[in-house]
């Protein structure tokens, strides 16, 4: 049974998942990180992978990526060299891949992405962030759900693989 | 399936949405603190923590804590066995027989195991 941890970082911090199998999350929340943004939040993620052992590393692939700001595909990169440097396999997954994963339960949206993933995990329903209107940032529980959303794409291409091998 | 984590108490006190000031409350401590130290595996729970943690949650303690309960189970079968062996050269009075039997008992279920995960 893989442990997997997600992640996702956002402009204040990170969104993490562990998950112990593909329907089981043992962990989640959000770290939030004021100051030395990149240094302190890898701290933080390291001491989750030595709390944990996870098989498996899972984050958004950041290489070509445009939409993301300097700092946070910096602090994939620095992520993906810790994995390394850990031996934990990595997977990163660009967002089409997330939206391929649950477009087939007809979530397309990270709103509607969420509200699917507390529709499998009601205990993750008091997390659920209000619909976002136009005006407003991105509230920070979301990248908590960004990173479950990681966690779940990778059992669903994981199964996905094991199909076309059989 | 095993376990993959030494113990739950943080999954199942995140899914029932309980703070860990609350479950401090409930374990009959005043800070937040004693739960974190458990969480984090610095401080090992004692039992009437774990029979606290077990009403809460309405999971066995050994499933909470399954690092604790393979280690006491793997400690247990070790002097299972040399109290066995201890005994074996003993007369074999009802009483000793009665106690080798249980402890043969405790012995084979641990061997047999392995094979049962599979």
């Amino acid at each position: 049974m893989k442990l997997v941890l997600s992640l996702s970082p956002y402009t204040r911090g990170f969104g993490y998942a562990v998950f112990e199998g593909p329907l089981n999350p043992v962990d989640w929340g959000v770290k939030e990180v004021r100051t030395d943004k990149n240094a302190i939040s890898l701290q933080k993620i390291e001491n989750l992978i030595d709390f944990y052992h996870p098989d498996v590393l899972v984050f958004e692939d950041y290489y070509g990526a445009n939409r993301r700001g300097k700092r946070i595909l910096s602090l994939l990169s620095l992520i993906n060299k810790l994995a390394t440097r850990k031996r934990i396999t990595t997977k990163p997954y660009p967002r089409l891949r997330v939206r391929q994963a649950f477009e087939t339960i007809g979530a397309f949206t990270k709103f509607e992405i969420s509200r699917a993933i507390a529709n499998e995990w009601p205990e993750l329903e008091p997390y659920l962030p209000p619909y976002r209107k136009p005006w407003m940032s991105e509230d920070s529980r979301m990248s908590m759900f960004d990173a479950i959303s990681l966690a779940v794409t990778f059992f669903y291409f994981e199964k996905e693989n094991l199909h076309e091998l059989s | 399936m095993s376990p993959r984590l030494q113990n739950y108490l943080k999954t199942y006190r995140k899914q029932s949405g309980f703070s860990q000031e609350e479950i401090a409350f409930l374990l009959g401590s005043q800070s937040g603190a004693i739960v974190s130290r458990y969480e984090l595996l610095k401080r090992e729970p004692n039992l009437r923590c774990a029979f606290v943690c077990q009403v809460i949650f309405g999971i066995p303690a050994n499933e909470i804590f399954p690092g604790i309960f393979a280690e006491v189970e793997q400690l247990t079968h070790e002097r299972s066995k040399l109290l066995y062996q201890k005994l074996e050269d003993s007369p074999a009075t009802p009483l000793i027989r009665r106690k080798i039997s249980i402890l043969n008992k405790i012995t084979s279920e641990k061997e047999i195991e392995p094979q049962q995960n599979l």
